[in-house]
């Protein structure tokens, strides 16, 4: 019986179990669907906060950020997330409508104050539009803005026309009707 | 085989007028609104004339629109039928008063106990109407009820009054504020009771007996609950128990939260339970809304459930070695280590170790991965190996056979008396398990058999265990061969989960017993009430009669055995 139970501890020691993982220096194989750090597409969101409002534990605010697409909304907000809430249940990845939020791999954030681990669209976003791209953007947000100005001005423009014709005939076919009256009356 | 059915009609040719409402949904469950005056007849007449010999639990709800309290009466049979009775009584809300079961079951303590202390629901015949899980200062502001106006602020310490106890221990009290007292945040007048301490010092009748505190915080025991021993020399005259010291409130956070936001909170009923947790509520849920998830679906969550299952019996076995030699600690940890290859298992499917959140309302959260038959089959090899030498270790060590066999016998007919399920019960011989007597999921098409020992002891309840975990590496390996193709999610699931109003229990196979959630809807996106029936909560409350005359040093023995944990129990 002893040597049995002896049998078993030097399997146990010499079998090649590896006990101890090398942590930091090696960081074991995590699965793709590991529940880590967000990541926020920031071409794709579309900051409608349908992450905010599932969020159990109320850790996502929409803040404003101002490296987003400038030709969208300016006033869009985009998602920050407190760490220091967050229980990475994932509701906030599968409720997300334009598919832009999920999470990563990263799981250490320990930071030294609380502050630390408030994670701002600038912390958890890929994809961020450099200067050159962000000017040329503004650059065609400004012609797009013009155009639409035109465009506007110019269907003003139209309106104006149709609706003083609109007058005109309505006034002419008053007219006609008047005399159509008077026709009758006679 | 006695239906649904056949019930009702023996109810109401036994007791005309005495069945108010009455429905079968889904078949096997049976609910009806029986006249108050009439529930302990009702219930002593299903248990003796058609073996509704399990009392299952009780729920309270408030009804404010009605101002009503309905009490609903879980009731059960171990093993003669499948029917579930989910008997409802209703009691104006002015001056809330039911009869109490404790005469027919005797574990219908605790649950009446605790409406008592939650909704101030009284019950006619309790012997001890004392509170369980709130302190002391909370007990008279009913946190149940929906008119409930919040907890005062005790965090202040200026506010404290320092008192000193006629035995020179130094207590504080805290008086309410004129504006608490005016806004009904705090109780004007409390209800009247011996506090613990009292309770238990009554006991003590002579020189040579004195009380033995194990916990709130003790090396030996999983999670802070204070388990007081009233000892004579060696042995024990009587326990005491005392819960409620993690108490979290998670089902009234639950009514706070929309249905989809419940399901991360159901996890942190029990970290070891997680997956079976989101499956008994979601479970319910999917009854309320009337869908059911995809066969392939199905498939994952029994392959996780029972990876789960193979996780939680290893670490209870595991730690229950640490308790009755805490000296060695090789076993914990050869189990811990075996224990991580089922983690990662589960983990490239869920995407987190512990506190999962995977299972959806009418599906799961991911498909598998590639590579996940391969890697669980390896798994399960090794955990096959490891548990069989696990299992001649015990048996051909005389040491522990010695400290284990005969040590904390259940006879059959008082494990069933005690309301305990899951493995204490298997191991005194009744197979009872919700895979076979209320078959959820695919399990009624699984080849499994249901473990059982004759002799009750605690080295049957850890023997029971070990079985299982080879069990469950069985149906694990059916699963994987025949899982079909498919969606994982049913569709036309809509994103703002609305039910109708309604309600729904749904009960599964826990690693560690019957674990069962009670969900009420009133048509809003919220939940108007949930009832988590956790399985611990059964075992802690049949520990104080099953621990009376044993020896000290086998208290730990036997609580280790029951593989306990205090987070359900508190909820």
């Amino acid at each position: 019986m002893v040597l049995k139970n002896l049998k078993m501890t030097l399997k146990r020691s010499i079998g090649g179990v590896e006990v101890t993982r090398l942590y930091p220096e090696k960081i074991m194989d995590l699965p793709d669907a590991e529940r880590g750090v967000h990541v926020l597409d920031i071409r794709k969101c579309i900051g409608c906060g349908a992450c905010a409002r599932i969020c159990p534990n109320d850790c996502i605010k929409l803040v404003p950020y101002a490296r987003g697409n400038p030709l969208k909304n300016k006033k869009q907000q985009y998602p920050q997330i407190d760490y220091g809430r967050c229980m990475f249940c994932g509701l906030c990845v599968d409720d997300c409508p334009a598919n832009c939020l999920t999470m990563s791999k990263v799981f250490e954030i320990a930071g030294w104050e609380r502050d630390d681990i408030v994670y701002g669209p600038e912390d958890i976003a890929v994809g961020q539009y450099n200067d050159q791209e962000l000017a040329e953007l503004a650059e065609e947000a400004r012609k797009a803005e013009e155009e639409k100005k035109r465009k506007a001005a110019e269907a003003a423009k139209a309106k104006k026309a149709k609706a003083a014709k609109a007058k005109a005939a309505e006034e002419g076919e008053k007219g006609s009707g008047e005399k159509t009256a008077k026709k009758k009356a006679e | 085989m006695t239906t649904a059915n056949d019930v009702l009609s023996a109810l109401q040719s036994a007791f005309p007028g005495a069945v108010e409402e009455a429905k079968i949904s889904p078949e096997r469950q049976l609910w009806a609104t029986i006249k108050p005056d009439k529930i302990v007849d009702v219930c002593k007449y299903l248990r003796d004339n058609h073996s509704f010999d399990h009392y299952s639990g009780a729920a309270g709800v408030d009804k404010i629109d009605e101002g009503l309290f309905e009490v609903t009466e879980l009731l059960a049979s171990h093993g003669a039928h499948q029917v579930v009775a989910l008997l409802k009584v209703k009691t104006p809300r002015d001056d809330p008063s039911v009869k109490s079961l404790t005469g027919l079951y005797w574990n219908a303590n605790w649950y009446e106990r605790e409406i008592w202390e939650m909704l101030g629901i009284n019950f006619e015949g309790h012997p001890e109407l004392y509170p369980l899980l709130l302190c002391d200062e909370l007990v008279g502001v009913w946190p149940w009820r929906k008119d409930f106006k919040g907890y005062p602020d005790y965090t202040t310490a200026e506010r404290a009054i320092e008192m000193v106890t006629s035995d020179g221990y130094t207590e504080y009290s805290f008086p309410p504020t004129e504006a608490e007292i005016k806004a009904g945040t705090v109780p004007v007048d409390r209800p009247k009771y011996p506090t613990f301490r009292e309770r238990e010092e009554m006991e003590i009748e002579g020189e040579s007996e004195m009380i033995l505190h194990m916990g709130p915080q003790h090396a030996v025991v999983p999670g802070p609950f204070l388990l007081d021993i009233l000892v004579d020399g060696e042995r024990v005259k009587k326990a005491f128990l005392d819960v409620g010291y993690i108490h979290k409130g998670i089902e009234k956070i639950m009514e706070n939260r929309t249905y989809t936001q419940g399901i991360p909170i159901t996890d942190r009923l029990c970290y070891m339970a997680a997956l079976t947790n989101n499956e008994a509520y979601c479970g319910a849920v999917e009854r309320l809304l009337g869908i059911e998830a995809p066969e392939r679906g199905q498939y994952i969550r029994m392959i996780l459930e029972e990876l789960s299952r193979i996780q939680s019996h290893l670490l209870g076995t595991g730690e229950f070695l640490t308790l009755i030699a805490s000296a060695v600690y090789s076993p914990f940890l050869y189990m811990i280590i075996d224990r991580e290859d089922v983690l990662s298992c589960i983990e490239s499917v869920t995407g987190a170790r512990i506190n999962h959140s995977f299972v959806r309302f009418g599906g799961v959260r991911n498909d598998l991965p590639d590579g996940f038959k391969d890697m669980t089959l390896d798994t399960l090899k090794m955990i096959r190996q490891k548990t069989e030498e696990y299992k001649e270790l015990f048996l051909s060590d005389s040491i522990y056979r010695k400290r284990m066999e005969g040590v904390g016998v259940l006879s059959p007919q008082e494990a069933r008396r005690l309301g305990v399920s899951g493995p204490p019960l298997r191991a005194s011989d009744t197979p009872y398990d919700m895979r076979r007597e209320d078959p959820y999921l695919l399990y009624k098409d699984m080849d499994f058999e249901v473990i059982t020992r004759k002799e009750g002891d605690s080295k049957a309840r850890v023997e029971v265990r070990l079985d299982e975990i080879l069990e469950s590496c069985y149906i694990i390996e059916q699963c994987l061969d025949q899982i079909p193709s498919g969606p994982v999610m049913a569709e036309g699931v809509p994103k703002r989960i609305k039910p109708d109003p309604g309600e729904a229990y749904y009960r599964v196979e826990d690693h560690r017993g019957e674990m069962g959630f009670f969900v009420v809807s009133d048509g809003s996106d919220k939940p108007a009430k949930v009832k988590a029936r956790g399985p611990v909560y059964a075992y802690f409350q049949a520990l104080p009669p099953l621990l009376e005359g044993v020896y000290i040093a086998d208290v730990v023995a036997i609580a280790g055995s029951m593989d306990a944990c205090t987070s359900e129990v508190d909820r």
